[in-house]
């Protein structure tokens, strides 16, 4: 599939001027637009459609994202508990907005890693639904990229298309109401993060200088703690 | 498959008098199992149950419980219990039950899956044989999924019917004690896997998320505490630490990060790569380090021996703990010329080195050799070699390797005596000595935050539990907390919290050091369950009292008297030198032996407490009765006095 498209100076350029040029709702309702009315074309070329647009669709960039330290993460699946607590009143890890895989026999730090949505710069899910039931959450001034649950389908195009970029798809399915879910942060306090037992997880607000995170934003998150971890164990991304 | 098993008034027909976990259990084999069946008999029961906590958002919730006639007590079998951590119970629950109960034996090998409420059981001939991290990886494969299902499986030990035979799940939690893997190997049983996309419901969902975050704000945490701590977190110092230079050494090179059971916020486990080890992986505790102290003899260093020997033993499946005492008494017996290396095929040259670790647990694994006699457990063992050997035994008894002593911790004397098998509970032990001050420079609680926090639990009785003096070791708070923390213990494994942290007397985050136990866990139960059963301390500690009485007339229907509530001989003869307690909170030195008459005096006050008959430490009629167990009185009938 397609592979991320590299930023460059250039088009950052384009982007940044037409989101001066746009504000928050109205981009919304532009991109909203956009789908109507080339749906079938978003269906065929799914992630091709940022090569072949881009300038004509924006979306605006999440307030904050989640990233891990696998040297931190004890597999102790907390996140995925009080993810699903707080959203159903339930344990139910199948419904977990943020998922640890796991190999218990893996040798290395990365035999837990969560997996947070990254809540991407440009998503790939958003643009492939056909009801346009994902979108941005203004509201809450997260701006995270988020599935109405009332509008779903079920139809899984946004899981696949995570799952085509990102292996692990960050979406899941709810069988029993045929609905996709996945991450909204919490609205701005993602639980996950704050009950985090060891402090993998981080709820990180900066931003790139012309204002977007990177694709590839699970940087490992070092802080001072981890610092004496012997470095070849540690993998830089 | 809801969690709890009630989300109104429990109509279900255990939960309500037993909770869940170590009561079901208990009730379980009460109704289902003769006295007479033996461990390995078709009839004996193996049953595994959650708790209403378990797989919920409560602190600790990865744990459950099992029960049954065990291979490994002596010199009677009996009826006993051993825990399990990581995340086999909350993936049983997400499976769809809460507890599985096996009875039978199957002709042929077999595992058992179960997956959203199918139970199927499935040959095991391409796994039988296998050691318990290969056979779990097949599984996996066999069952094609990228999620890895939660999966318990014996070893080659299992297979051969050893009495120390444990069950392995994941890389290293254990139903470690009662050879309940022989049991399997006796039922024919290899491994059971379970996972699920089902729901673990709650009462009161933010009740629960304030509860555990207050309760989780009491464990240890990593961020607030100085960098040495906070680098690798609770697991560095509980399992290296011990040994300073030599474990911290080991740490930086090896270890590579704290590892933990489903919900738990500390994560106790040392997770390390060690190169030519069989797999990536985690042990704790005695699991880790029972080689260790051989290793650090023989190469002045903690090099990747121990660390070896103990991935060796959780994947062939043998009890460390049994090993750990073990290396003790090999040792004394070749040093008194009573085995030699000639006997027994160990190179007794090369203690410290892996080659004898894996010489020593292969053979017991496959009861090869002089290992044919060790797969019978210590105790057996001493009888068949005989000659003295039993004498040589120390920190042994009735089949179990002991954790404390119990010259020093009178508490745990009495527990050590009445219990089916080691009490290996913490939470009181640390309270009187980890934790102190003035015992060690981990400590953090002065004498005066000690007798606070006695007396705020346990009132006068508790000032008078803390004087292990000479002159308080025998005095009637000894008894009344043994009492008390049993009745705890039953209900804290029943809902069920890790014995690591809870009870929560003391905590480093409290104020003046106060932890959260008894006053959190009927708030906790109510937040999972939305029951009213157990409303506060006194009926929390009348359900513990009902389960403890129910497993003593197993017991007592097994055969057991007060005669058999004993200490270890050398209680009486040798003595033990160590810090004790005074009632001001304090420590002095204490060098001395049990007193028998003394501490059969302590017995007494204790069986007067628990409303036992004295003389033969039976559960009375009058007591049952008071506790709801009319039918078990009804059972045990004539032989109960009044």
């Amino acid at each position: 599939m397609v592979e991320a498209r590299e930023k460059n100076g250039e088009e950052d350029t384009n982007q940044l001027s037409r989101r001066k040029f746009i504000g928050g709702i109205t981009a919304a309702s532009i991109a909203v637009t956009v789908f109507g009315s080339s749906t079938y074309q978003l269906w065929r070329t799914g992630m091709d459609f940022w090569e072949g647009s881009i300038g004509k669709l924006v979306v605006a960039t999440s307030n904050g994202y989640i990233v891990f330290d696998p040297a931190l993460c004890t597999g102790c699946q907390s996140c995925e508990v009080v993810c699903t607590t707080s959203n159903y009143g339930e344990s139910n890890n199948s419904l977990a907005r943020i998922q640890v895989l796991r190999d218990p026999f893996k040798a290395g730090i990365e035999n837990f890693a969560p997996t947070p949505c990254l809540q991407c710069e440009m998503p790939h899910c958003l643009p492939v639904c056909p009801v346009a039931a994902l979108k941005i959450d203004y509201a809450s001034g997260t701006n995270a990229r988020v599935i109405d649950e009332d509008e779903c389908i079920g139809c899984k195009k946004c899981l696949e298309a995570c799952g085509a970029k990102h292996v692990v798809p960050r979406i899941r399915f709810n069988e029993e109401m045929n609905t996709s879910l996945k991450c909204h942060l919490c609205y701005g306090e993602p639980k996950c993060v704050k009950y985090c037992s060891n402090g993998s997880l981080k709820y990180v607000t900066e931003k790139l200088e012309d204002g977007s995170i990177h694709e590839n934003n699970q940087t490992i998150f070092l802080d001072e703690r981890a610092n004496d971890i012997p470095r070849r164990l540690l993998k830089r991304v | 498959m809801t969690s709890g098993k009630c989300l109104e008034i429990p109509t279900e027909k255990y939960s309500s008098k037993f909770i869940g976990g170590r009561g079901i259990n208990a009730k379980i084999h009460w109704d289902g199992v003769k006295p007479s069946t033996k461990a390995f008999d078709p009839e004996n029961i193996f049953s595994l149950m959650t708790g209403p906590t378990t797989g919920t958002f409560a602190p600790q919730s990865g744990k459950s419980e099992v029960g049954g006639k065990a291979a490994q007590p002596y010199p009677f079998e009996s009826y006993t219990r051993s825990g399990l951590g990581g995340r086999f119970g909350p993936y049983l629950k997400f499976a769809g039950f809460d507890g599985l109960i096996i009875q039978g034996k199957s002709t042929k090998p077999v595992w058992i899956n179960i997956e959203d409420g199918v139970v199927e059981i499935r040959s095991a001939d391409h796994l039988w044989g296998l050691a318990t991290d290969e056979t779990q990886k097949t599984i996996w494969s066999d069952l094609g999924s990228s999620k890895k299902s939660a999966i318990l499986a014996i070893g080659p030990s299992g297979e051969r019917l050893s009495r120390i035979a444990s069950i392995i799940h994941d890389s290293g939690s254990a139903l470690g004690q009662g050879g309940f893997g022989g049991v399997w190997g006796s039922k024919n049983l290899k491994a059971i896997s379970v996972q699920g996309t089902g729901s673990i419901e709650v009462a009161d969902p933010e009740k629960l998320i304030e509860i555990s975050e207050f309760m989780r704000g009491l464990l240890f945490r990593a961020h607030d505490r100085p960098p040495k701590i906070s680098q690798h977190g609770y697991h560095r110092i509980n399992n290296l630490l011990e040994y300073r230079d030599y474990g911290e050494a080991w740490a930086d090179k090896y270890s590579v990060k704290a590892e933990a059971c489903f919900g738990c916020p500390v994560g106790c486990r040392t997770n390390a790569v060690v190169p030519d080890s069989l797999q990536g992986g985690q042990a704790q505790c005695e699991q880790l380090l029972w080689y260790a102290k051989h290793d650090i003899a023989a190469h002045h260093e903690m090099t990747t021996a121990f660390w070896k020997a103990a991935k060796l033993a959780d994947s062939l499946a043998v009890n460390s703990w049994e090993l750990s005492v073990m290396m003790d008494w090999l040792i004394d017996l070749n040093n008194a010329g009573i085995i030699t290396s000639e006997d027994t095929g160990l190179p007794f040259d090369k203690v410290g080195e892996y080659e004898f670790a894996e010489s020593l647990i292969r053979k017991i694994a496959y009861r090869e050799g002089f290992g044919d006699v060790l797969a019978e457990g210590l105790s057996r063992a001493a009888d068949i070699v005989g000659r003295d050997s039993k004498n040589y035994l120390r920190s042994y008894h009735r089949g179990f390797a002991n954790q404390f002593d119990g010259r020093l911790l009178p508490v745990f004397a009495l527990k050590l005596a009445m219990e089916s098998r080691l009490p290996n509970e913490h939470d009181f032990y640390f309270l009187v000595t980890r934790d102190l001050v003035e015992y060690s420079e981990f400590g953090w609680l002065t004498a005066e935050e000690l007798v606070s926090i006695v007396k705020d639990v346990w009132g006068e009785m508790g000032l008078k539990a803390i004087d292990r003096t000479d002159s308080g070791m025998y005095n009637e708070g000894h008894a009344y907390v043994a009492k008390w923390v049993q009745d705890y213990e039953c209900v804290k494994k029943s809902m069920i919290l890790c014995d690591w942290f809870f009870g929560n007397y003391a905590s480093w985050y409290g104020e003046k050091h106060r932890g959260c136990t008894p006053n959190i866990e009927p708030k906790l139960f109510k937040a999972v369950t939305g029951s009213d059963i157990m409303p506060d301390t006194a009926s929390l500690l009348k359900i513990g009292e009902r389960i403890f009485n129910l497993e003593r007339a197993i017991m007592t229907r097994e055969g057991r008297t007060r005669s058999y509530d004993t200490v270890p001989d050398y209680y009486y003869t040798e003595k033990a030198v160590g810090k004790v307690t005074r009632q001001d909170g304090h420590m002095e030195v204490a060098r001395r032996t049990l007193k028998q008459v003394d501490f059969e005096e302590l017995k007494s006050k204790y069986y007067t407490y628990r409303g036992w008959d004295i003389a033969t430490g039976k559960p009375t009629k009058k007591k049952l009765t008071e506790l709801g167990l009319d039918d078990v009185s009804e059972e045990l009938g004539k032989e109960l006095s009044y």
